[in-house]
């Protein structure tokens, strides 16, 4: 009887041990299920093409998804080593990496691969359009049988390719590579560069996005023709570069300011022009720029900037140049010449954009006003534009409340143009010094041929006779010499600091001339008071 | 307690004789090593691929071997007719089936750390050539991942011994497999009764609701038995079989170094959560075989 009474307290013991631990279990896995996770890709991923049989493989591989997705990796990267000239092979490789980013939608490497071969391999063209036969098939290889569809088929590679870059923006989402590579494909394959700006930002805003990519969006808002929205992102970045004291940084940027102030300039220009041309012919557009030239609606002519230029140097007179400056440096400074090669006239524009000046400071949107250090432009502050009134100067387009975006423009454009010319001051100012010592070099070596063979020698040449003590050509430059004279110039820079007489500043009595008595040297004769001491 | 201990040292003894699981153990490390080759083979994501690789082969090894080995524990002592010596003396059935439990436990925790030692070493000479900056906080992340391992298959010997305490091993072993299966597709058996209400154009919020789902689908124009039925099914079985996802820490040991803090707080299982459910669970299971088994007529 005690051991029916132990065994049912027993069996009790156990049921109620199994009733707490059970429905604790119980209990927990309910709030497991409650709190599922909504990471994983299972609703959405019947929206893209192969997406049931991948799903398939996800509940297969029974948790073990992302070994099944290294395996499909590793035979993706065989396959496509094996046949990548195949653009066929490349088309069905599609589905594999759907399947790794169905299996493992954090395996970026995937995205970044399957872009390669999706769109730059498989969405070249050219490799569809080697593929088309009119029978379907040639040589034992499977064909197109026109070219449609291999235009079809290319573009069908590159919007597979954006379809999983989206999927990994969405299911990938800490990393920017996804998002970046889907703007790279818009801008590189498609020629797009509308449809890559939003891919862009989206990758700008990814953590592990690096700062580079920072500057694809203003360039592609450039490249779609959005070149004042351009202009303004630069200039921020500008700005950031400054303050960072990212000198690469600063050079890129203000390079990138100039291009799209000019165009930007341009733009502007044809845009008034057409819109002018387009309102006095009823609204009817032209046919084509050079129309709207032909018409005479282009008020900004090359003529007419040359024109302003030359009004503004006559009204104003010579520039004072700083005596280093020379010559070719002058000429430098001043590329409005219509001889100079062509890429050298878009510069015109800014220089008669800065001729109207009054107008821009007129029209612009008062803004919060930048200093030049801000701006990082005073390096290229330099020469002529250091004028008050010239409307190259920078301090004369900074002052009071005349930023904007037109200004930006104005400013890019201009530091660009000095930025070239500063180049060219420094490079002549170098070859001036050159020039000086090896002016006075030959001089030299000129008094000293004198003093040897009491004359000078007929040519510069003789100077460099085998015999004498090496002379070095230097800058390789022509000179003038007269021989009657011993005078030697250069041709480059025939200003007169650097004409030298060998004459002068020598005795004349070295030089086998005789002196003047009263210009002989006299012994010293001794004092009275010394003589009688002695 | 000393004779469910003598029961546990006894079966870890026989267990280490069963030439089977040094084979397989061999092959785990063959699986392992090949992370040696595919690191050249894969183009890029060297570390993510030895991880994955290394964790997996452990996990299905390890699985695979409380299968084998579960399922016969026993039905060997019935066939060899060896039970009849352990039940005469003064031994209770449940200290018995509890000693065969973790003797049987103790077996796969040191072939997992075998193998653990190996993917180690592995990993950490393959880390001399890639320079993984991560490399350190890896491995506990990977260490973590095993032992999350270890608590799944504290659950699943626990079930391989209540289906071999009372059928054979065949029919023990696909039972087990299927509610192995069962609890790796836990949360998508849940998503598929889910599916049923909001194909009815129900909320999830409904679809969560036990009897607020099933009330819904009997409501619902285009619902039927048929449909009450499958999301009785499912619910029943979601609340039933196990969560082996609770288990799953490759997650966070592969794709940590690359994801957001608020990513990454999305796969990161809690160990000591994860431990509070094993536990409970483990010993409901053992109750019922302990109990099923001290009812069985060995004749």
């Amino acid at each position: 009887m005690r051991r029916r009474g132990a065994i049912r307290r027993g069996f009790l013991a156990g049921l109620g041990l199994f009733a707490l631990a059970g429905g604790f279990s119980v209990w927990r896995q309910m709030e497991y299920v409650r709190n599922m996770r909504p990471y994983r890709p299972y609703l959405s991923i019947s929206l893209f093409p192969g997406a049931r049989q991948t799903e398939m493989v996800r509940t297969l591989s029974l948790g073990y998804d992302h070994m099944a997705s290294v395996f499909l990796w590793l035979r993706t990267i065989q396959d496509f080593g094996g046949q990548f000239r195949d653009p066929f092979a490349l088309r069905s490789l599609s589905s594999a990496f759907w399947g790794i980013v169905t299996l493992d939608p954090h395996f970026t490497e995937a995205y970044d691969f399957g872009g390669l071969v999706l769109g730059d391999e498989g969405g070249d063209l050219g490799r569809w359009l080697e593929r088309v036969h009119p029978d379907g098939t040639h040589g034992g290889w499977p064909m197109l049988r026109t070219e449609a569809e291999a235009y079809a088929s290319a573009e069908w590679m590159v919007e597979e390719t954006l379809r999983l870059h989206e999927y990994g923006i969405e299911h990938d989402p800490d990393h920017y590579r996804s998002a970046y590579n889907a703007a790279y494909t818009c801008l590189m394959t498609l020629r797009e560069p509308e449809r890559a700006i939003p891919y862009a930002e989206v990758a700008t805003l990814k953590s592990d996005c690096p700062d580079w990519v920072q500057g694809t969006i203003p360039y592609l808002r450039g490249r779609s023709g959005e070149f004042r929205v351009a202009l303004s992102l630069w200039f921020s970045q500008l700005r950031d570069a400054i303050r960072n004291g990212d000198e690469l940084g600063i050079s890129i940027r203000t390079s990138k300011i100039a291009e799209d102030g000019v165009n930007a300039w341009n733009s502007r220009i044809l845009t008034d022009a057409m819109n002018l041309w387009a309102a006095f012919h009823g609204g009817a557009l032209p046919e084509s720029v050079e129309q709207i030239g032909r018409d005479g609606f282009l008020a900004y002519s090359t003529e007419d900037i040359l024109a302003s230029i030359a009004a503004w140097r006559e009204a104003h007179g010579t520039v004072d140049m700083p005596p280093g400056l020379t010559t070719l440096a002058r000429e430098g400074f001043f590329p409005l010449d219509p001889a100079h090669p062509p890429e050298r006239l878009r510069f015109f524009d800014f220089a008669r954009y800065a001729e109207d000046v009054q107008t821009l400071i007129e029209t612009a949107t008062p803004f919060a006003r930048i200093t030049e250090q801000e701006l990082g432009l005073e390096k290229y502050l330099t020469v002529e534009n250091r004028l008050p009134d010239c409307p190259l100067n920078l301090h004369y387009l900074m002052s009071g409340n005349r930023t904007g975006i037109d200004r930006i423009a104005l400013l890019g454009g201009i530091g660009y143009v000095i930025d070239r010319v500063d180049r060219q001051v420094r490079d002549t100012n170098r070859l001036f010094e050159d020039t000086a010592r090896d002016l006075v070099a030959i001089v030299n070596r000129l008094r000293e041929h004198r003093v040897a063979s009491g004359a000078y020698p007929a040519t510069i040449d003789e100077l460099f006779s085998p015999g004498l003590a090496p002379l070095e050509r230097g800058t390789g430059q022509p000179f003038a010499y007269d021989p009657a004279t011993g005078i030697v110039r250069s041709v480059y820079f025939p200003q007169p600091e650097l004409v030298i007489d060998p004459m002068e500043g020598v005795d004349p009595f070295l030089m086998g001339q005789p002196r003047p008595l009263d210009e002989r040297p006299r012994p010293a004769t001794a004092s009275p008071e010394a003589s009688r001491q002695s | 307690m000393s004779k469910v201990l003598a029961i546990a040292q006894n079966t870890f003894k026989e267990a280490i004789r069963n030439r089977v699981m040094y084979v397989i153990l061999v092959f785990a490390i063959f699986i392992i090593l090949s992370g040696i080759v595919v690191k050249d083979l894969t183009i890029a994501a060297h570390s993510q691929v030895i991880r994955t690789i290394g964790l997996a082969a452990i996990s299905a090894v390890s699985i695979a071997l409380a299968l084998l080995l579960g399922i016969g524990l026993v039905y060997t002592e019935l066939d060899k007719r060896t039970i009849y010596t352990i039940v005469s003396k003064p031994i209770d059935r449940w200290q018995f089936l509890l000693g065969k439990y973790l003797g049987l436990l103790l077996t796969l925790y040191l072939i997992v750390a075998v193998m653990t030692a190996v993917f180690l070493t592995e990993s950490w000479l393959l880390n001399r050539q890639i320079q993984d900056y991560h490399f350190n906080a890896a491995m506990l992340r990977c260490i973590k991942a095993i032992g999350l391992g270890c608590l799944e298959l504290a659950v699943i010997v626990a079930f391989a011994l209540l289906f071999s305490s009372f059928s054979s091993p065949v029919l023990s072993g696909f039972m087990t497999l299927m509610v192995w299966i069962a609890g790796r597709l836990n949360e998508d058996i849940e998503r598929f009764a889910e599916k049923l209400v909001t194909d009815m154009s129900g909320t999830p919020e409904t679809a969560q609701s036990f009897l607020g789902g099933l009330q819904f689908i009997l409501g619902s124009e285009s619902g039927g038995a048929g449909d009450a039925l499958k999301y009785l099914f499912a619910k029943v079985a979601v609340l039933v079989f196990p969560n082996f996802e609770i288990f799953n820490g490759r997650d966070e040991a592969i794709h940590f170094d690359t994801l957001n803090e608020i990513h990454l707080q999305m796969i990161v299982v809690n160990g000591w959560d994860a431990v509070i459910y094993a536990v409970p669970y483990t010993v409901a299971v053992l109750l019922v075989a302990m109990a099923l088994f001290g009812r069985r007529n060995f004749r």
